[in-house]
């Protein structure tokens, strides 16, 4: 977690006298963001999502306990949470699918080259387990280290770091 | 492919979505706080829980909790390491009660039952059940038990108490005059619980009525309740302001677990009630991510219930609210 994070959780803690709103959310929102868009892919609406998981902290921001967790692992908790809620409504999520889609469309021979790659990679994410799906979004997509993600799911932190080691060297191979 | 090709899939949230997000967000009203009682309230919880999770001692522990008639609910925290010195072998919460903890009334094993109907008549009450389940859950997938009725009688010694907060250095607070041989009694009536599972998914209903404690009038129990929070481990100032504040006759401690990652107080069917989200103690063995556990527990019309599963904490308090 960086300075400006720490600082939110100062400014978020109960003794705060005037959140500063603005700079929590311009630094936790692509991180929320490209969560949901690895654990979920372009059939989830990711937008949907992201707004919900900020609403939910919003309102329960004065609940925040900085003893419990960081801010920005208490941001993805509840991120997590509500990404479990999504897929337990919606089995029929087909991941990434069309988000691979859509960077494969249009530009330069080069940028269409790279966006090939990009999308290859895409797909063989959504072939992933669930657990190691949920790992890569946190590390890659949030941006989050392996003591994050050990709060968040409540595995082990060497855990983490054995799975999500695996898991880049399976989708290397597959590569 | 290397590792910075998993990275590069990341994309910037589209401008227009991100403004008209933070205009919604400052539209919105913020949530409820904790109010002062709650927070003060934190910490004889813990300890409770954790006397829950050795079973030589509880019930022992049970009964502590059920000298309550319960019709509001208070979260209070608690030092582990109290707790660990309530179960230890010298001066456990076994030993304090010891021959003072009487069971007059025996618990059988739970019995199943068919139906709602069947299962509220062995419990002598109207088994309500929930209106509204989230997508997926069936009100008619319920399975039905109930836990038989018992009572004890606990009866004050002094000595030992003395004895307690002497090992536990607690020097500073007096125990009430006329205690010693003093009896109370604890009744807990038979409790229904409806049950569902959903693949990883559980959810549990328990409804009874409201159990009692009789004592001898004029039990000074604010120094009493007092004590109870020193022992778990609750500081001078707070357990004194906190056994102050509460009405100890009609209200009943909840222990935080340590595992608890927010709670609040919350009205249920115009009853008071506690909600508390808590992640799993122990990753689950399936290996896929843990589900957060929620437990919704209020008081209405004579009886307490509780709410507990994963299905969310707007769903739980949802589904209570059709609860009929």
């Amino acid at each position: 977690m960086n300075a400006n994070v720490q600082g939110a959780e100062g400014m978020w803690g109960r003794t705060a006298a005037e959140p500063d709103w603005d700079s929590v959310f311009t630094e936790q929102l692509p991180r929320v963001f490209n969560y949901f868009r690895y654990r979920l892919g372009g059939s989830a609406d990711i937008q949907e999502l992201t707004s919900r998981t900020f609403e939910k902290a919003w309102r329960a921001r004065r609940r925040y306990r900085r003893e419990l967790a960081g801010f920005g692992t208490w941001l993805l908790r509840i991120a997590h949470n509500v990404a479990v809620d999504h897929l337990r409504v919606s089995r029929d999520h087909a991941p990434l699918e069309a988000a691979a889609e859509a960077v494969a469309e249009g530009g330069p021979e080069t940028e269409q080259e790279r966006a090939s790659d990009l999308a290859r990679l895409e797909s063989l994410v959504t072939t992933l387990p669930a657990r190691e799906r949920e790992l890569l979004a946190l590390k890659y997509g949030a941006g989050a280290n392996n003591r994050e993600i050990a709060a968040v799911t409540g595995l082990s932190e060497s855990n983490v770091g054995t799975i999500l080691h695996r898991t880049v060297q399976a989708l290397r191979e597959r590569w | 492919m290397d590792e910075n090709a998993l990275y590069e899939l990341r994309r910037d949230p589209p401008e227009e979505f991100a403004r008209q997000l933070l205009k919604t967000l400052h539209e919105q009203p913020e949530g409820p706080r904790y109010g002062g009682k709650l927070v003060a309230s934190l910490a004889v919880c813990a300890a409770l829980v954790a006397v829950f999770a050795v079973p030589s001692v509880r019930a022992a522990a049970q009964a502590f909790l059920d000298m309550f008639r319960v019709v509001n609910f208070a979260a209070v925290p608690v030092d582990e390491q109290a707790m660990q010195r309530l179960v230890g072998k010298q001066y456990g919460l076994a030993q304090l009660l010891g021959d003072q903890f009487q069971v007059t009334h025996p618990p059988g094993p739970p019995t199943p039952y068919a139906t709602a109907a069947e299962a509220g008549a062995a419990a002598g009450i109207h088994v309500q059940l929930p209106t509204w389940m989230p997508v997926g859950w069936g009100v008619d997938q319920a399975t039905f038990m109930v836990q038989d009725a018992q009572a004890a009688r606990i009866t004050a010694d002094t000595t030992k108490l003395e004895q307690l907060l002497t090992a536990l250095d607690i020097r500073d607070i007096t125990i009430p005059a006329g205690l010693n041989g003093q009896t109370a009694t604890v009744e807990v009536h038979p409790t229904v619980v409806t049950s569902w599972v959903h693949g990883r998914q559980r959810l549990a209903i328990l409804e009874s009525r409201s159990p009692q404690m009789q004592f001898p009038a004029g039990t000074d129990l604010a120094t009493l309740g007092e004590i109870g929070l020193r022992i778990l481990g609750m500081s001078s100032s707070d357990a004194h302001r906190t056994a102050q504040n509460i009405d100890w006759r009609t209200t009943m401690l909840i222990p935080i677990p340590p595992n608890a990652t927010s709670f609040k107080e919350i009205t249920v069917k115009g009853g008071s009630g506690l909600l508390i989200e808590a992640m799993p103690r122990k990753p689950p063995t399936d290996g896929l991510p843990p589900l957060r556990d929620e437990i919704l527990l209020w008081a209405a019309d004579g009886e307490v219930f509780a709410a507990e599963g994963t299905v969310g904490p707007d769903e739980l308090v949802e589904m209570a609210q059709t609860l009929q």
